[in-house]
């Protein structure tokens, strides 16, 4: 089997109410499409546990949020090309991507044991004088970057709701469980459940 | 709602720059074996699995 799918196998023998598979560049890569051709086969493996995408989780929260004019905020490796994949896929679930940018300056991807290759400030930063006015909401997008800590400053400041990539998979997943947790100081979309049309 | 809410993620290593050759099922092909780098938090109910590149 393919990783993922071997993956998936693995983790369905726990007792597990969902699995996020934490890849937004892949739903960006492969598509709406190609991400659901990919969720399907992945969940032939999973048990019956769903699997969810964080680029999905993402729609979603917007939608949750009633944003329609968002911001997207990349990691530094990647490039203009890779900016605009993330537009076309956002676009194709009919938001207006007023901003796109990815940190600079670029750095090579970093191995997946080794953590974040950009600090929690230097995200904050470029958050926060990159995103327009225009943006009423934000999504820092890519799993592998350690943004989860900066959403409560970046909301104080820029008065909108900040999404990152796992962090609204967690909100995802938590809702398509049915957890009415209480979560604070992650983000104004925890104090909202997912809207009932949005979970499959 | 469960009593207790047990939620798992998995990542894809995966070198996903413009240009990389994609494998069978739009995956890259470099995105393999998945069972030597499980981690797990004792105690707790979230697992990170790591698919290696």
């Amino acid at each position: 089997m393919h990783g993922p799918d071997n993956a998936t196998a693995l983790l369905a023998r726990l007792p597990l109410q969902a699995i996020i598979y934490a890849w937004t560049a892949g739903s960006y890569l492969l598509g709406t499409t190609g991400e659901e051709k990919l969720v399907s086969r992945v969940e032939q493996h999973s048990n019956g546990i769903p699997v969810l995408m964080s680029a999905p989780a993402a729609t979603a929260g917007f939608r949750t949020l009633e944003a329609e004019r968002i911001a997207l905020i990349h990691a530094p490796w990647f490039t203009d090309d890779f900016d605009q994949k993330g537009v076309a896929y956002f676009q194709e679930h009919g938001f207006e991507v007023v901003h796109v940018s990815h940190l600079m300056p670029p750095v090579e991807i970093p191995h997946p044991n080794t953590g974040s290759a950009v600090s929690p400030g230097e995200i904050y930063e470029w958050v926060r004088s990159h995103v327009p006015p225009s943006a009423q909401a934000v999504f820092i997008g890519r799993n592998a970057i350690r943004a989860i800590g900066v959403i409560a400053a970046l909301e104080d400041d820029l008065r909108r709701p900040v999404l990152t990539a796992n962090q609204v998979s967690l909100w995802y997943a938590l809702r398509v469980a049915g957890a009415e947790v209480s979560v604070d100081d992650y983000g104004q979309l925890f104090k909202l459940p997912c809207r009932q049309s949005e979970i499959n | 709602m469960p009593e207790q809410t047990n939620i798992a993620a998995l990542a894809t290593a995966a070198d996903l720059l413009p240009g990389v050759s994609t494998g069978a099922g739009g995956l890259p092909e470099r995105d393999s074996d998945a069972s030597t780098n499980l981690r797990t938090r004792p105690g707790g109910g979230s697992v990170m699995l790591t698919t290696k590149a």
